[in-house]
């Protein structure tokens, strides 16, 4: 967006409302994905912007508020390299005390970064999605939880670039140099 | 008090207030309130997986084997450190899918990095991995990466070494290493899929109790360098027996194959090592078969020669017959109870002698009488349990850590609970560090007055119910100590413990094995004793000595004197005596020497008859802990050709026309018969404290891992000693630098210095470590004045 930065605003606002607070997506992009709360709770789509940012309405839409740092990316950006990226950062927070984390992420983190070379499976796609079953709410804190949450909501609505990623890498799919940004931001 | 609870089976029953009712599988229980899942399912027979729980470890909940369902609770719980709550529903995995999903992939998660090397693995066969994978695993495994590797293996001391890619971080060892050795050298390091078990690069996880770790590891990432790549599981045949190194009493597990004995594991005993024992335990027993005694040997034309049995038991028998009546016997302090039982009945019958004793140590007439008078056949007046429970344990004279390992733990592990911890000595070590203990510093030599000026906070924890004095066996070596000690615990009412070091001590003591003194604490000269032990022995009573003989250093001074006709030695290392040098002319001087012994030695290099016996593997018998508690074994080989002391003595006994039963079992039956001891006793001892020497005094005691011949032939276990060290107050340490020469009668050594929380004018050394043999090298004993110069050559 143009202007990131900290906004209050009440209760129920919608992400489109908090967007136009922060100046729009950089060069009037479409919105692809969103997170209303951090990369722990669950991604939504453009289709969701205007729904009131309520607890109850969230849960609806089976995410949460979380931190209240949402994160928007446009359609320049691969949900695949995002989700290895949050994967590859779960692994590394781990501590390591307990099975599922210190063993799940260390898995997915593996498989999603062979996904990202274009060298997935089907078979591994669906295993992921298990895996992610087999941390969530069996590891000793919530950081396990929290890994567990991206894969799952990015293949309920973006299957396909998984799906290419079996085949194709991801920045051949999606040009990297697209989504950087050299200028235009405003200050904060 | 109870209380009528509705939820329980059935609502008219009444529960006990300190019970709940709970409901696991569908069945109804009552268990104590604070029970884990994991132990109440266990009670039902229900095995949950589990890697980081162990019963005698804080729960940590890590490894998350053991998920769980609980009625109510969204999430599956981890059964080893779920509490049970009064109305909990629980569902192991034999009721609930959400379980059974969730050990499942908790298992595919541990396999995952996992080498699967079990075939060339040592714990493949025994391994809570290998069953638990095969119990709740997937049959196949679904990840195709790239598996974790570590270099391999890493020492983590020269005994313990580690393959990091085994392991699943369940961290019992390094739990272990903290909340029960008190010595957290071990820790996790790295984080995430980078974690792993290590130690700092300057500090080897050297504990005394390091082989524990080997033992509790769930996987085979901890091995002992003496066992790795040895045997597998599944070729021992193993036997329950009694480690013979202390006299802790430790219930052990020996494992042998093919005749050899691979590994020793410290077996499970709630009431007395729990589930741990000692290094040296654990792997000192190269000794029982290297270097044995193989054949009898008779001296012939001043030469030792191989004989035969009947050949060396007839001139035993021969000589010891001719010098009836005045032959001295040193039993060692490592028989059983059966063998001492053998040659104290021995002693008073076939030889017509009182002069006999089993302490290998300094000993003094003072402690003769605190042993024949508060100990011996004395019922178990404080047992590990009791420590656990009591307000404070006094310790005179005793280094637990270094001198009875598990009595170590177990007040370490009462300290941790709330039970203080004073030591009367000379030194605050490291040991009493770890029981949070404190140190009311004494001069060796001037213990008894420490304990007569002793604080009153002291005394006010001593006055409560429960209260332990526990003294060790160098308490002999300064004079009014043991009459200091029982006029506390008369004044207090605290309950006195005597802990000896050897496992044969307390066991010697009782079956008589020192003079004055008959089966089950008779003193010999009372006459109601002597009709009992007379009748129990098939003899008259006027066969029996009429007088007290003597012990300790009188005996080996009549012996060298040329007092006694023979000596009959069994299991003695002269170097042991607080003087070697008079032990060493003692047998010299003897003009008959029989010497019952497995290895060679001093004596039976000047031995006349030399009769091989067995070691603990080749006989059954019992050890008295230092509690008194009867601490069985049974024979580990059964085809040995090796015969025990007993039998031994059985022979030269029937050759000398004297009857003695040579079976283990027959004597523990004759044991039996003579019941224990309800009349006379000896008086205490009332010996006054010596005067205070001037100048720089030693205090010593035996560390744990030191010289002793037990532990010869484990490289990997005397790589984990201590260094020898000599330890002194900081002003003294300042003064003399890093380096100290200290001087006694006979020799001196010279050793580095460090500082440490010693007494003033008091200088601490190892009594028998590599390089500094006090008895022998300096001719000195704790408590003796010694010269202490700056430098010299370490």
């Amino acid at each position: 967006m143009n202007r990131p930065g900290i906004y209050e605003a009440p209760l129920g606002i919608t992400m489109r409302e908090l967007l136009d607070y922060a100046g729009g997506m950089i060069d009037g992009r479409p919105v692809k994905f969103w997170l209303p709360g951090g990369s722990s709770v669950p991604m939504l789509t453009a289709e969701h912007l205007d729904l009131p940012m309520t607890y109850e309405a969230m849960a609806e839409a089976g995410t949460m508020l979380g931190t209240g740092t949402p994160m928007i990316f446009n359609d320049t950006v691969s949900v695949v390299k995002a989700v290895t990226r949050w994967l590859e950062f779960y692994k590394h927070e781990s501590c390591g005390k307990c099975t599922p984390c210190r063993e799940g992420t260390y898995w997915i983190t593996g498989t999603l970064e062979r996904f990202q070379e274009g060298h997935g499976t089907d078979r591994e796609m669906e295993t992921l999605v298990d895996l992610c079953g087999q941390i969530a709410g069996r590891s000793f804190c919530a950081l396990g939880d929290a890994a567990a949450t991206p894969y799952p909501a990015a293949m309920k609505y973006f299957r396909d670039e998984f799906v290419a990623a079996t085949t194709t890498p991801v920045d051949d799919s999606f040009d990297p140099a697209a989504s950087y940004v050299f200028s235009g931001v405003a200050a904060r | 008090m109870t209380v009528t609870s509705n939820s329980g089976p059935g609502s008219d029953v009444e529960i006990p207030s300190d019970m709940i009712s709970v409901v696991i599988d569908g069945v109804d229980m009552m268990v104590p309130k604070g029970t884990l899942v994991i132990r109440a399912a266990e009670q039902l027979g229900i095995e949950i997986p589990r890697f980081c729980d162990h019963p005698l470890l804080d729960p940590v909940a890590a490894c998350r084997a053991c998920l769980i369902e609980v009625e109510g609770m969204p999430k599956p719980q981890p059964a080893c450190a779920q509490v049970l709550n009064d109305g909990m529903n629980v569902k192991t995995q034999y009721a609930s899918e959400v379980a059974r999903l969730a050990q499942e992939g908790v298992m595919e998660f541990l396999l995952l990095n996992h080498p699967l090397d079990c075939p060339v693995c040592d714990k493949g066969g025994e391994c809570p991995l290998q069953n638990q994978a095969m119990s709740v695993g997937r049959p196949e495994s679904r990840f195709d990466g790239e598996k974790r590797e570590f270099e391999k293996p890493i020492n983590v001391s020269a005994q313990v070494l580690l393959d990091r890619e085994r392991c699943v971080s369940c961290a019992r060892c390094t739990r272990f290493a903290e909340q029960i050795a008190g010595d957290p050298m071990i820790e996790l390091l790295e984080r995430g899929s980078k974690q792993q078990v290590g130690t700092a690069s300057d500090e080897p996880f050297d504990s005394y109790f390091s082989g524990n770790t080997v033992q509790i590891c769930p996987v085979g990432a901890l091995t002992s360098a003496s066992y790795r790549f040895r045997s597998r599981p599944f070729d021992l045949v193993s036997v329950p027996t009694t480690c013979e190194h202390c006299a802790s009493g430790c219930s052990l597990r020996t494992d042998y194959r093919r005749g050899v004995v691979t590994r020793r594991l410290a077996w499970d005993d709630p009431e007395v090592n729990e589930e741990w024992n000692c290094d040296k335990g654990r792997f000192a027993f190269a000794y029982q078969r290297n270097g044995r005694i193989e054949h009898p040997m008779i001296r012939e034309n001043g030469e030792l020669r191989v004989a035969s049995w009947p050949e060396a038991i007839d001139a035993a028998a021969r000589g010891l017959a001719a010098a009836r009546g005045s032959v001295g016997v040193l039993v060692g302090g490592r028989s059983t109870i059966e063998d001492a039982y053998a040659y104290s009945r021995f002693a008073r019958t076939a030889l017509a002698s009182d002069d006999i004793d089993f302490r290998v140590r300094e000993t003094s007439d003072e402690e003769t009488a605190f042993l024949a008078s508060s100990v011996a056949g004395a019922p178990v007046s404080v047992s590990y349990d009791e420590l656990e429970s009591a307000p404070v344990v006094l310790l005179v004279d005793l280094e637990p850590e270094d001198e009875s390992p598990i009595v170590f733990l177990r007040l370490r592990k009462a300290s941790r609970r709330g039970t203080s911890v004073i030591s009367v000595g000379a030194v605050a070590s490291t040991g009493l560090g770890k029981m949070a203990g404190r140190l009311v510093p004494a001069r060796p030599g001037q213990e008894a007055r420490a304990l007569r000026e002793l604080d009153d906070d002291a005394r006010t924890l001593l006055a409560q119910p429960g209260a332990v004095i526990m003294v060790g066996e160098r308490a002999a070596g300064s004079a009014g100590t043991l009459t200091a000690v029982l006029e506390l615990a008369q004044s207090t009412g605290a309950v006195v413990a005597w802990v000896p070091r050897r496992a044969g001590e307390r066991g010697a003591l009782d079956a008589g094995a020192l003079a004055g003194l008959l089966p089950g604490g008779r003193p010999l000269e009372d006459p109601q004793a002597r009709e009992q032990v007379a009748a129990a022995w098939g003899v008259e009573v006027t066969d029996l000595p009429a007088v007290n003989g003597r012990s300790g250093s009188a005996l080996l001074e009549a012996v060298r004197d040329g007092e006694l006709a023979a000596l009959l030695v069994a299991g003695v290392e002269l170097a042991d005596y607080s003087d070697p040098t008079l032990a060493l002319a003692a047998v010299d001087n003897a003009p008959f020497v029989v010497s019952l012994e497995n290895h060679h030695s001093e004596v039976t290099e000047r031995a006349d008859v030399v009769l091989p016996v067995a070691v603990v593997t080749e006989k059954a018998g019992t050890f008295l802990d230092w509690e008194g508690r009867p601490r069985p074994f049974g024979q580990v080989f059964r085809d040995a050709l090796t015969m025990s002391d007993a039998k031994v003595l059985s022979m030269v006994a029937e050759a000398m026309g004297a009857s003695l039963p040579g079976d283990v079992r027959a004597i523990r039956v004759e044991m039996g018969s003579l019941g224990p001891w309800s009349g006379h006793r000896f008086a205490a001892p009332n010996a006054q404290p010596g005067d205070r020497s001037d100048g720089v005094v030693l205090a010593s005691w035996r560390l744990l891992l030191d010289s002793g011949l037990m532990q010869d032939g484990e490289p990997h276990l005397a790589a984990t000693a201590r260094p020898t060290v000599a330890v002194a107050a900081a002003t003294m340490a300042a003064a003399l630098g890093e380096t100290v020469t200290i001087s006694g009668p006979s020799g001196s050594v010279t050793l580095p210095l460090e500082k440490g929380e010693v007494a003033e004018g008091v200088v601490w050394v190892p009594m028998n470590s590599p390089g500094c043999h006090i008895h022998r090298d300096l001719g000195a004993v704790p408590g003796s004045s010694v010269q202490v110069s700056a430098g010299g050559v370490a």
